[in-house]
């Protein structure tokens, strides 16, 4: 793959990352497979794909919050000149929450129902910093004003009930930013939200990127969310990364079979065919993969070859596709 | 016309912990019409009273003043023989399909069990009814003998469309049928929708945040907001030329893919 990165390098390359689930000590399956993506600095890159594509699990490996019996097998994560798999799971805890923060999806139960919201907004602080008290609760202030919440002095005050779900998830982005991190990974932050508030979020998201030092990695399955936000895309189908592209090419010029029904799957506000395309059956679970493509069984364009892995393809740029078929 | 509201409103009164709070105007003199085959998109965010609506329209949510005619009935009138009747000729399919089925029923039975409990077919013939359902909806006959939990999302969907077409509904009423799915099988479920429509020939209330599902579902749309209706009118014209700004803004709110270009 060409790397061409923008002027400031990267924040986070990760190379032949794969993850497995295991079972008496034997590999039974592939979760995640052979996956190099890179983050640059200051800059949004989308991770799309559907659920049991792995994208969850693949952002989880990077600050060591995989479940019991799911391991990185092979590959590297170097950010800011550490391999973060080489770490120990105290060196990682001091890494996490500080340098790399996570937006949650569900921001309700992400938040502790009895404690106030200033006091969990300034907990990274408090735990990653020793600033003093006053110091914190200033900080914290500062930190909620910059997500747009009014009267940040009230709220801080204010317990996550008192709070609508589009100002828990800015309580949360608060605190995600509050120790300035060099990533933040959004995980679909805005899934559980009316469409009016992730707009919202969507535009506070995209100031943070212009305003601080800040990349995201942003994970999402909704297409038209990532194309109005990231600069750059990597599509993800059942632990593979597919395709890669900058965001605007990804929908104008989609190369793998995959993306390409996935778009003309999504229902449009203005013109509508009379039926969406559709994709045949489900993903493949991790326990039947074998190294030929992943999406053959659901492709219409498959051939014999594609038993065999398929090769990653360059179309100009950093438009890269793995697939076997040339156009 | 086979649905028909006029002025329906519905107000909760809630009581918190420290007394009366301010009551709710769920619904707020809504009217609208529906004809039979036609398909009516409901959009709104949340708190804007259309889950109040299918409630109203299913009966499980009496309205204080309004009315609400089905075929010519003013629902509210409805005797037991009648209201028997009309939860038959109208289904709902709800977006958790998981809670649709008895978790320890197959999904062939409890399907059966709506066919036993409405007279549909003589209970030998029953198995056979069930495998033509499943068929209808895209499934393999043989799922009749899996647990609700055994089946994909997609999977569970379509079954619990199945179990509302047994009964030969005249009204479908859809309650975000697709927000649980991933967008490929979305795509399946959508489909489905029209063609079964033009099978059977029902009547859909769609109801959903996503403008872009009616845009490609429904005929005619209403846009509300607090209980009313701000907007009405056929779904192109709504979405092409808005007129009340709150729905401009949920226009404005939908984030679109750029088109393709064919390489």
């Amino acid at each position: 793959m060409p790397t061409i990165g923008p002027a400031g390098g990267n924040v986070l390359e990760i190379n032949g990352l794969s993850i497995e689930l295991t079972g008496r000590g034997k590999t039974v399956g592939s979760i995640v497979h052979d996956v190099s993506m890179r983050i640059g600095h200051r800059e949004i890159v989308g991770l799309i794909g559907e659920s049991g594509s792995g994208k969850t699990i693949a952002a989880k490996s990077l600050i060591g919050l995989l479940p019991s019996r799911i391991r990185v097998t092979e590959g590297t994560a170097m950010f800011r000149g550490t391999d973060l798999f080489t770490l120990s799971p105290k060196a990682i805890r001091k890494i996490r929450g500080k340098d790399i923060s996570v937006i949650p999806q569900d921001a309700l139960h992400a938040l502790n129902p009895v404690h106030r919201i200033g006091r969990q907004v300034g907990e990274p602080l408090s735990i990653h910093t020793d600033r003093s008290g006053s110091a914190i609760r200033a900080m914290v202030l500062k930190y909620l004003a910059k997500v747009k919440i009014d009267n940040p002095r009230l709220r801080a005050r204010q317990y996550p009930h008192q709070f609508s779900g589009g100002m828990q998830q800015r309580a949360l982005t608060a605190m995600a930013l509050s120790t300035e991190p060099s990533l933040i990974i959004a995980d679909e932050p805005t899934t559980a939200l009316d469409v009016t508030i992730q707009a919202q979020i969507i535009a506070l998201l995209k100031d943070l990127r212009d305003g601080s030092e800040a990349s995201f990695l942003f994970i999402s399955h909704d297409l038209g969310l990532v194309s109005t936000l990231c600069d750059r895309i990597y599509v993800m189908y059942a632990g593979e990364i597919v395709e890669s592209a900058q965001g605007a090419d990804i929908f104008s010029k989609p190369r793998h079979p995959y993306t390409r029904a996935l778009i003309g799957s999504v229902p449009r506000l203005h013109e509508n065919p009379d039926t969406l395309q559709t994709i045949a059956g489900q993903i493949a679970s991790p326990f039947e993969h074998d190294s030929g493509c992943r999406f053959r069984a659901r492709c219409s364009f498959a051939e014999e070859r594609c038993a065999d892995p398929p090769p990653m393809r360059n179309h100009g740029g950093i438009h890269v596709s793995r697939c076997w078929i040339e156009d | 016309m086979l649905l028909s509201a006029e002025s329906v409103s519905k107000t909760f009164q809630s009581h918190g912990l420290l007394g009366r709070h301010d009551p709710v105007k769920a619904l707020d003199r809504v009217s609208f019409d529906l004809a039979r085959g036609q398909s009516l998109g409901v959009v709104g965010e949340s708190g804007s009273g259309k889950s109040t609506l299918l409630r109203t329209i299913l009966k499980l949510t009496p309205h204080d003043s309004g009315t609400l005619t089905f075929d010519g009935m003013d629902i509210a009138e409805m005797r037991s023989a009648d209201i028997r009747s009309y939860r038959r000729r109208v289904q709902p399919v709800f977006q958790d399909p998981y809670s649709t089925f008895n978790p320890r029923f197959s999904v062939g039975s409890s399907i059966a069990l709506a066919l036993k409990i409405n007279d549909i077919v003589p209970h030998s013939q029953a198995a056979g009814a069930v495998s033509e359902l499943l068929i209808d909806v895209g499934l393999n006959p043989d799922l009749a003998a899996s647990l609700p939990h055994q089946l994909s999302g997609g999977q569970r969907q379509r079954a619990s469309i199945a179990r509302a077409l047994a009964v030969g509904p005249e009204l479908l009423l859809l309650d975000e049928p697709t927000s649980a799915l991933d967008m490929s099988i979305q795509a399946q479920v959508l489909n489905l929708f029209k063609t079964l429509q033009e099978k059977h020939n029902f009547t859909i209330v769609f109801v959903t945040h996503d403008l872009a599902l009616v845009s490609f579902m429904c005929d005619r749309i209403i846009v509300m907001k607090s209980g009313a209706i701000v907007e009405e009118g056929e779904t192109k014209k709504v979405i092409a030329d808005p007129q009340a700004d709150y729905t401009r803004m949920l226009i404005a709110a939908v984030p679109e893919i750029p088109d393709t270009t064919t390489p």
